[in-house]
């Protein structure tokens, strides 16, 4: 009975009473006090050993079918519609430099498209024309 | 002009706030429609980057700061054992900042932003709004000045903290963003005042409102001291460092992105300790949230607390962030802190402030649960759509599905969010009405009692 008036009065030492409202000093969890070291020491080692982003390759070896996709992506939009000649074995109608120079420049009603593109993109262009038949 | 009654600003600011979140939920409902119906009031002024921009910055500086300020206003003076320092000044602050708002919204349909989310109102707005929440800053430190209990209560140090950082997050964000024009620094700075609206100031009024209701409603101890300590300091630490995560695997140096994730993941402490506390002051009293409606959304807050900050970390981390970002999911997060915690917590002080002020009960319990019931149903309805969305858009995205497609892919769930999102907007017209009843209702109360009391003497 003493023993417990005692335990009771230890417990009332424990609390505070600030405007009017009664607060313990209970102790943190231990699982909370686990939670917290985990996360520091996950913190010190993201610092010291992660990137910070998201690391991204570098762009695979330069594409080999570039000539491809701008034809397809450029050309054929009017080339395959009716609205400008097939170009089906064009380069055995043409001469390299005038299929370049028309590209670049344009001929009648095709616009000139020279400034989208590098000279290595022309090139590969013309190497698909080539195969293009 | 401004009267001089006891708590009149407290109650003042809470039927303002409650006006604001029927105006800003509707303008957010809109949105929500847009997304089903693009042509929706289609005009000059209602078009949907007018119309979003309005429902962010109404929710947050209209309704939650203004519910924030009515609740610092009755907390703070019964915290200190005082009374306000000025009731005219708090009045007055209310009509000052309740016309700024005004210019904003009306700012923002016609089109005038200055693109900082979260601070979307123009400079000339800005400025004002600075002023505005000075003064009420002001008023309330002064309060806390002619305090007659020499100790600060926990919800103290967590108000008196958030009206100061809430003016330097918005000057930081505010005003230098607008003046340096480069990209990078710029939103950097736009989203240290994003992130921290959302953590020095909605999280830290809302957790000293928490603070305080809980030992109020149940009638128990608080259960930690050293627990309330530690979550204090550590979130007063580590917010601010947060902002930079918005912008994570975005063109910002690698140590500025670490700089954000590590503070992101580290914010678990004081949101931990913080709810630990909290469900210790419950423990053996978790039967009550049956019939006690502001300790139940009390604790469904304290829920929707612990859920954001599991998913606001994870957010943070690079390969997450490289699933969610820009979908549907970030909404969702977006509203669960806002909404779901401290919307939730707000109510609470609502219904255990106002019947204290007016000095009868609320006029329906029964609304309170439908308020309760519609809120709370609606907002996992709308979450869950979002989330299930943003996930499915991440991955679709990723795996190179065309673009139109994961448009057309995201209709069921634009919907279901409409549909939580009705839900949670008809709840608000159970709070509405029940405040208006129950102030009408202890007015007539007053006057009979004055007319019986003047008869019988």
């Amino acid at each position: 009975m003493k023993k417990e008036n005692q335990q009771h009065d230890e417990d009332r030492k424990d609390e505070d009473l600030v405007s009017g409202i009664k607060i313990e000093h209970n102790k943190v969890p231990k699982l909370l006090v686990a939670v917290f070291y985990v996360v520091a020491i996950w913190a010190i080692g993201y610092a010291i050993f992660m990137p910070g982003k998201l690391e991204v390759e570098p762009e695979a070896a330069p594409q080999d079918n570039k000539g491809e996709l701008i034809f397809t992506g450029t050309c054929l939009n009017c080339h395959a519609t009716g609205a400008a000649p097939d170009l089906k074995g064009v380069t055995d109608r043409l001469k390299e430099e005038d299929i370049k120079n028309v590209i670049k420049n344009g001929r009648n009603t095709m616009p000139a498209i020279g400034h989208l593109y590098t000279d290595k993109e022309i090139d590969k262009v013309y190497e698909f024309l080539e195969d293009y038949r | 002009m401004f009267t001089d009654e006891k708590w009149s600003s407290s109650k003042n600011w809470f039927i303002a706030a409650v006006i604001w979140i029927i105006i800003g939920m509707s303008m957010g409902l809109l949105t929500a429609a847009k997304q089903i119906w693009p042509d929706l009031l289609n005009n000059r002024w209602t078009t949907y980057g007018h119309i979003r921009s309005a429902h962010v910055m109404l929710v947050i500086y209209a309704w939650l700061s203004m519910a924030y300020v009515g609740s610092m206003f009755y907390m703070i003076p019964k915290l200190a054992k005082t009374k306000i320092y000025s009731e005219k000044l708090g009045n007055f602050s209310l009509v000052f900042y309740n016309i700024v708002i005004l210019e904003g919204f009306f700012a923002l349909l016609d089109g005038q932003t200055s693109v900082i989310e979260y601070g979307e109102f123009p400079l000339w707005v800005d400025v004002q709004l600075l002023i505005a929440i000075v003064i009420v800053a002001y008023n309330l430190f002064k309060t806390v000045g002619q305090r007659t209990e020499k100790m600060l209560y926990v919800s103290l140090w967590y108000f008196l903290g958030s009206l100061l950082w809430l003016p330097l997050t918005w000057i930081v964000g505010n005003f230098p963003a607008q003046w340096i024009p480069s990209g990078v620094q710029q939103g950097l700075m736009g989203w240290f005042l994003g992130h921290n609206a959302i953590g020095l100031w909605m999280t830290t009024v809302g957790v000293g409102q928490i603070y305080y209701l809980l030992p109020k409603l149940t009638g128990r101890p608080l259960y930690s001291h050293q627990l309330s300590m530690i979550g204090f300091w550590a979130i007063a630490t580590f917010y601010v460092w947060n902002g930079p995560h918005h912008l994570m695997n975005g063109p910002i140096p690698s140590w500025i992105s670490k700089a954000g994730v590590i503070p992101s993941i580290v914010l678990l402490i004081p949101v931990w300790a913080v709810l630990a506390n909290f469900w210790g002051t419950m423990k053996g009293s978790w039967a009550q949230t049956r019939t006690n409606v502001p300790l139940r959304f009390t604790m469904a807050g304290t829920i929707f607390y612990l859920f954001a900050c599991l998913q606001g970390p994870l957010q943070a981390l690079p390969s997450v962030s490289s699933v969610i970002k820009f979908t549907h999911w970030t909404v969702g997060h977006a509203h669960m802190g806002p909404f779901g915690a401290f919307s939730f917590t707000s109510f609470a002080a609502i219904y255990y402030i106002l019947p204290k002020i007016v000095g009868r009960e609320m006029f329906s319990k029964k609304a309170m649960e439908a308020h309760f019931w519609f809120s709370t149903v609606g907002f996992l309805v709308f979450a869950f759509s979002l989330w299930i969305a943003g996930v499915v858009q991440g991955f679709a995205w990723i795996e190179g599905v065309p673009f139109l497609q994961t448009v057309l892919m995201m209709e069921p769930y634009v919907q279901g969010r409409a549909i939580g999102g009705t839900m949670m907007y008809v709840a608000q017209f159970f709070l509405a009405w029940n405040m208006y009843k129950t102030i009408k209702v202890a007015k007539q109360e007053k006057k009979q009692q004055a007319l019986h009391q003047a008869v019988t003497a």
